[in-house]
């Protein structure tokens, strides 16, 4: 494990000044087809190679979920983090692990309760007697993957200290602001039935999780396909890596490059601002979601194989990556209308922008 | 329809039904329809304004000018540029045309067909209420106070009818009303009530879309019929309440006992026709009745008598007829004359009038002590055959017939007439015409004509000022025929009751006066200048032919025109009443001669005054008789030289053959009667406004071939290679996104673009659903599936599809997969696919629809509409705050 990594990941950074290996190669690739801004042919058909054989791997895991797996990947590739939300027993964890262990990465595992210190997530300064000196003990958020299990049930304290270390990826103790290593993502559960003894994330910890996602009851077919194999040995045990780090970060570099107009960036922007404007919600979305509603729209679009962000792309993310941010008001919650659905009402009332032009290629 | 528009119709309802009352003073006739189509126009003016101007003293504005134009075109259209474009004339004959029928109100509003002038201040009136109750009650929602000009309406008949008022028309007036208020009581629930519904559910339907049907659907039933029960039961005790009450005798509406049965048949009284040449009494006592009429083969005077003796001094007019009349009774056949006195041998042609008199009124001379009544005949008479009317005689000097017999409702005779009219006359003889002989005086008894005592300085001074530049008499009265209409004379009754030598001077000074004045004024001025000349009274040729060429004489038709005496040629008549031609001035139907005395062998060396006579060698006047109603009302005739209207044949002859369509537009569509021109204009141009969507449609599909066939290149130099011509394949790696420069730059991407717009537009103009907030992908996906496009259709809508997802968000249009461009498609023949098959399972009536009225043209107006008007507005209210920050004092 290293703690500290050599250089800072920006969101907005250059392309270049990502993870060391991993980018003379990508770029290397981008440059030979195109034409040294966009994302290459031979990278996507790469990205598209990885990614399946990852989302392969974690379906044998979690039975008849493909749309869930592959927005999971989306996320990874998207540098965002994941709220997993379901009820128990759907596979919420399962589904945080398999995706762990399908990388070849470092993966820790963390199971919040009430009694969880912030320290035993960031890690702790202890004082070495030989050396006469501080000793930092990382904590179990310098990883690859974290995998939070049950995060609603933390205290709020402990919850926040995730809060530096997802937003920025880095952590501070004791004065030292030490580096995460990348890939980066936190894969979070939670449990919206059981609420007692619970502290319900705050909005500013949910605003960090990219998208949030439900992993919803198997059709029967899955189950029983599920009782078939979880009977004899737990399949878990039997997936191996598909990819390592590196690889998942070259993948990231690749969606990064990936185009997105003016126009596609326009209705982003309009569809954020009409759930600031919405009667039936008490609270919008904010500018930290338009940027990560884009970036996983063009994590989409990669996976799809195309260098450019339709807004295809944006509309199907827009409930996953809006939804969990939004507040609804009195009313559309006595009326039983999810916030997704109201994000489904945004998506159909939004005009798509297209292309201008000469008065006869307007409408 | 919307509640505005609703209260617009019920508005023109109510006021249609109020001016109904009018039925009542007035016979119903051809007058009516101008009105209905006055309130259609303001009425369609008004909803239409109101929905493209935001300002509401704008759009009435706007609407008034709209039926004010109607207006001009249906009253001035001769007046008027081209017969739709106002010009100055225009108001001022809208003003005498105004103060006409103020006059004829003044004096004669008993009933009958209404003159000119009062159908003319009915259309004016019932203009100005439409334009004002429908800005009343639609524009500024105040339906209450259009009451007001609709009591007003209701007034004029209630009020000038005599005897009691009808309770249909008050039944009919109220309903108007009501309904008015009840459109308008609608309209204010509806904007008022709004139902409690939860915001959820109403915003929204089950598919997430906005749920219009959901939207502004109010329930005021119950409040409505409440309403109308109470307007039901105010509207009965108000008709029925005068009649069970035993004190109201008579009531408001005449039911009761003392009620008169109405006027309409003019009274017992039995009038005259003056004899004395006084027309004024006659010209504007008259209701418009008929008179008589006449069967001939061309327009013609018919001549009561002449007033051949000056008295400067007489109470009435300046002429009377001779008292020494030599009389002999009718010769054999009831011949009047076999030569005509004068004329130049060989006698001229004769034709048969069927006179026809119609009326009650006598024509004998009230104030004279004898009983003699006149017969109206043309001048020249041959004979008046069998049956020869009883008890009459013939003045030998003026052909005149008159005597102690009756001349009585229905009565029927028919004359030989000889034909002197104009064309008639050898332009030789005219040439040689000249003041009468000695022989001329004693032969004709042209003593009486010549008498020239008493006529005032200023007029003898004025006749040959005026006829200085010709030697030829007949010339020198054609000056002075003219003299008038080139002078800013105009027709008027309203004049002071100046008598003889005085009411001439009164008329040169004043340049106005009706045709007494015009004629007496011509007479003594040809008198001054040593030619006979006398004052002929009777009736202008009346109303325009029927088919089977039958003329009606009107009272108003009632006329004074000179004739003067030419040796060699005989007697002449001459029209110097401004404006007798034009039916809308002066109310008269009369022709104004042309005698041209040019013969066509004899080049003219001097020019002619009269620009007619050389323009149009003989055969011109031969035109005013026979050419159509239409042609000669637009002046298409050339019937007066001096008319500014009156050279159109020769307007636009600079055009060469070209000046065909401006002619035929002149005579076609511009020609006829001010109404029908008025239906025509309208006509065409809403047929235009219908076809402003088709052409937008054609003109943008047009465009976007070209741009999609790439023949035209924006920006062929961006590129530093010229496009040429054949070059039409796409150029996919010009397509690349500029590293400075948005993507509309792009020429290939334009390509694209254009070619898509065409696929939605021909989807939306079908009737295929796109909505805004559908990607290109889903909406291609549902209309292929809706369409159940073929498999090459739809290869071909997935072309195009990919093509415009990239142009409108990638970087490049090339593929990103290795192998590199995608096969270069034919966008031309992919769109042209794709609208087939669009149009394949879609019904023959939206396939028409799509060409004639394409929505998606009607949604690119609409558009164009928003953004103008709202700029309009804005620069108005810019302009407007500029103004008060410039008018506020500093602080």
């Amino acid at each position: 494990m290293t703690v500290g990594s050599n250089s800072e990941v920006g969101y907005t950074g250059d392309p270049g000044a990502l993870n060391a290996g991993a980018v003379p190669a990508a770029r290397a690739a981008a440059a030979a087809v195109g034409g040294g801004a966009g994302a290459g042919a031979a990278d996507l058909q790469r990205l598209a190679e990885t990614t399946g054989r990852i989302r392969a791997a974690v379906e044998t895991v979690i039975e008849g979920k493909p749309e869930v797996v592959k927005l999971a990947v989306t996320v990874l590739l998207a540098e965002g983090h994941l709220l997993l939300e379901d009820v128990p027993g759907v596979g919420k964890t399962m589904l945080a692990k398999a995706l762990a262990r399908s990388i070849d990465c470092t993966v820790r595992r963390i199971q919040f309760t009430p009694d969880l210190l912030p320290s035993d997530i960031t890690g702790v300064s202890i004082f070495d007697q030989q050396r006469k000196d501080f000793e930092f003990k990382p904590g179990a958020i310098f990883a690859n993957f974290v995998v939070g299990d049950e995060i609603n049930r933390a205290s709020p304290k402990t919850q926040s200290a995730l809060l530096e270390s997802m937003e920025e990826r880095q952590v501070t103790v004791d004065g030292t602001t030490f580096h995460l290593e990348s890939p980066f993502m936190v894969v979070a559960t939670q449990n919206p039935i059981e609420m007692e003894g619970t502290y319900p994330l705050p909005e500013a910890q949910r605003d960090r999780f990219m998208a949030r996602i439900s992993v919803g009851y198997p059709s029967p077919a899955a189950e029983l396909r599920m009782l078939d194999t979880h009977g004899q040995v737990s399949p878990l045990e039997a997936l191996r890596p598909v990819a390592d780090a590196a690889e998942v970060a070259r993948l990231i570099e690749t969606v990064r490059a990936v185009h997105v107009s003016d126009e596609v960036r326009r209705y982003a922007i309009d569809l954020v601002n009409a759930s600031r404007t919405s009667p039936e919600l008490r609270l919008g979305a904010s500018p930290r979601a338009t940027l990560q509603l884009v970036r996983a729209a063009r994590a989409a679009a990669a996976m799809d194989g195309r260098d450019f962000v339709l807004p295809d792309d944006v509309q199907k993310l827009a409930a996953s990556v809006l939804a969990h941010r939004l507040l609804p008001t009195a009313e559309t919650q006595i009326s039983r209308r999810t916030t997704e659905q109201v994000v489904a009402g945004l998506v159909a009332a939004v005009p798509v922008p297209a292309l201008g032009g000469a008065a006869h290629l307007r409408r | 329809m919307t509640g505005r528009a609703r209260i617009g119709i019920a508005a023109a309802v109510a006021l249609l039904l109020t001016s109904s009352g009018l039925l009542r003073l007035l016979h119903s006739g051809s007058w009516v329809w101008p009105i209905v189509l006055a309130v259609i126009v303001s009425t369609a003016a008004g909803e239409l304004f109101r929905r493209l101007i935001r300002s509401r003293p704008l759009a009435v504005a706007a609407q008034t000018l709209a039926v004010f134009w109607y207006d001009m075109v249906l009253l001035a259209h001769d007046q008027a540029f081209a017969g739709v474009l106002p010009t100055w004339a225009v108001f001022h004959r809208l003003g005498d045309l105004y103060s006409t029928g103020a006059h004829d109100i003044r004096d004669t509003f008993v009933g009958g067909d209404p003159t000119p002038g009062i159908a003319a201040i009915l259309v004016l009136s019932l203009s100005a209420l439409a334009v004002l109750v429908d800005a009343l009650a639609a524009t500024y929602a105040a339906a209450p106070l259009a009451g007001l000009p609709l009591l007003a309406l209701y007034l004029v008949p209630a009020t000038r009818s005599g005897g009691g008022y009808d309770w249909l028309a008050f039944a009919l007036a109220a309903g108007g009303f009501t309904a008015l208020l009840s459109a308008e009581g609608r309209d204010r629930l509806g904007r008022w009530g709004r139902p409690l519904v939860h915001a959820g559910a109403r915003r929204t339907g089950s598919d997430g879309k906005p749920d219009p049907a959901a939207r502004a659907k109010v329930d005021t039933g119950p409040i409505a019929a409440t309403g109308h029960q109470i307007t039901t039961l105010a509207l009965a005790a108000a008709v029925l309440a005068p009649v069970l009450l035993p004190t109201v005798s008579g009531g408001l509406f005449g039911i009761g006992p003392n009620s008169g049965d109405g006027p309409g048949s003019g009274g017992g009284k039995k009038h005259s026709f003056s004899l004395k040449v006084d027309l004024r009494g006659n010209l504007s006592s008259s209701s418009d009745d008929v008179v008589l009429t006449y069967t001939a083969p061309k327009p013609l005077y018919l001549r009561f008598q002449t007033a051949d003796v000056f008295s400067p001094t007489a109470k009435d007019g300046a002429f009377v007829p001779d008292p020494k009349a030599r009389m002999e009774p009718f010769g054999d056949d009831g011949l009047i004359t076999k030569e005509v006195p004068g004329y130049p041998p060989p006698q001229p042609k004769t034709f048969k009038v069927t006179i026809n008199y119609l009326t009650d009124a006598g024509t004998q001379d009230q104030d004279s002590a004898s009983s003699d009544n006149t017969l109206p005949v043309p001048y020249p008479a041959y004979k008046i055959p069998s049956p020869t009317p009883n008890g009459f005689s013939v003045d030998t000097d003026n052909l005149a017939v008159l005597g102690p017999g009756q001349v009585y409702k229905g009565m029927k005779y028919s004359a030989l007439v000889y034909d002197t009219s104009p064309d008639q006359l050898s332009a030789t003889a005219l040439n040689l015409a000249d003041l009468p002989t000695q022989g001329d005086r004693a032969q004709f008894h042209l003593d009486d004509d010549m008498d020239t005592d008493g006529i005032p300085r200023e007029v003898s001074d004025l006749a040959h000022r005026i006829t200085q530049a010709k030697t030829n008499p007949i010339d020198k009265a054609t000056l002075i025929q003219n003299y008038f209409k080139t002078n800013g004379y105009s027709y008027t009754l309203k004049t002071p009751p100046a008598a003889g030598a005085d009411s001439m001077k009164w008329f040169l000074q004043n340049k106005k006066g009706f045709c007494q004045y015009y004629a007496e004024t011509m007479v003594a001025m040809a008198r001054s200048l040593g030619i006979p000349a006398r004052v002929a009274l009777g009736f202008t040729p009346g109303s325009s032919p029927k088919a089977d060429g039958t003329y009606v004489v009107r009272n108003h038709d009632y006329h004074a025109w000179p004739e003067l005496f030419f040796h060699g040629v005989g007697w002449l008549r001459f029209e110097p009443t401004v404006g007798i031609d034009n039916p809308g001035l002066s109310g008269g139907n009369g022709v104004v001669p042309k005698y041209n005395t040019v013969p066509t062998t004899v080049s003219s060396t001097a020019p002619t005054s009269t620009p007619s006579t050389s323009a149009a060698p003989n055969g011109a006047s031969s035109v005013d008789a026979n050419c159509p109603v239409n042609v000669r009302k637009s002046g298409g005739c050339g019937d007066d030289s001096q008319n500014a209207a009156a050279a159109p044949k020769h307007k636009f002859s600079w055009l060469g053959w070209f000046g065909a369509v401006p002619r035929f537009l002149q005579y076609w569509l511009f020609g006829g009667s001010g109404y029908a021109i008025a239906l025509r204009v309208i006509t065409l141009v809403l047929l235009l406004l219908a076809c402003v969507p088709m052409a937008l449609r054609i003109a943008r599909r047009r465009a976007r071939a070209k741009l999609a066939s790439g023949r035209r290149s924006d920006k062929p130099a961006k590129r530093g290679e010229p496009d040429t011509e054949a070059d039409v394949a796409l150029r996919w790696e010009s397509a690349d996104l500029p590293a400075a420069g948005r993507p509309e730059a792009d020429p290939e991407r334009l390509r694209i673009l254009a070619a898509w717009a065409e696929v939605r537009d021909s989807a939306t103009d079908l009737g295929y659903s796109w909505p805004v907030s559908e990607t290109p992908r889903q909406s291609a996906a549902r209309i292929v599936k809706q369409a159940h496009l073929s498999r090459d259709a739809q290869a071909a809508m997935d072309r195009v599809t990919g093509l415009a997802e990239r142009a409108n968000y990638a970087r490049t249009l090339r593929r990103g997969t290795p192998s590199g461009a995608a096969p270069m498609p034919n966008l031309l023949a992919d769109v042209k696919a794709i609208r087939a098959g669009l149009a394949e399972p879609v019904s023959r009536r939206a396939r028409v629809r799509a060409t004639v009225l394409p929505p998606s043209a009607l949604a690119a107006l609409r558009e164009r509409r928003e953004d103008l008007t709202g700029r309009v507005y804005e620069r108005i209210q810019g302009t407007g705050t500029q103004l008060r920050s410039r008018t506020r004092p500093r602080k």
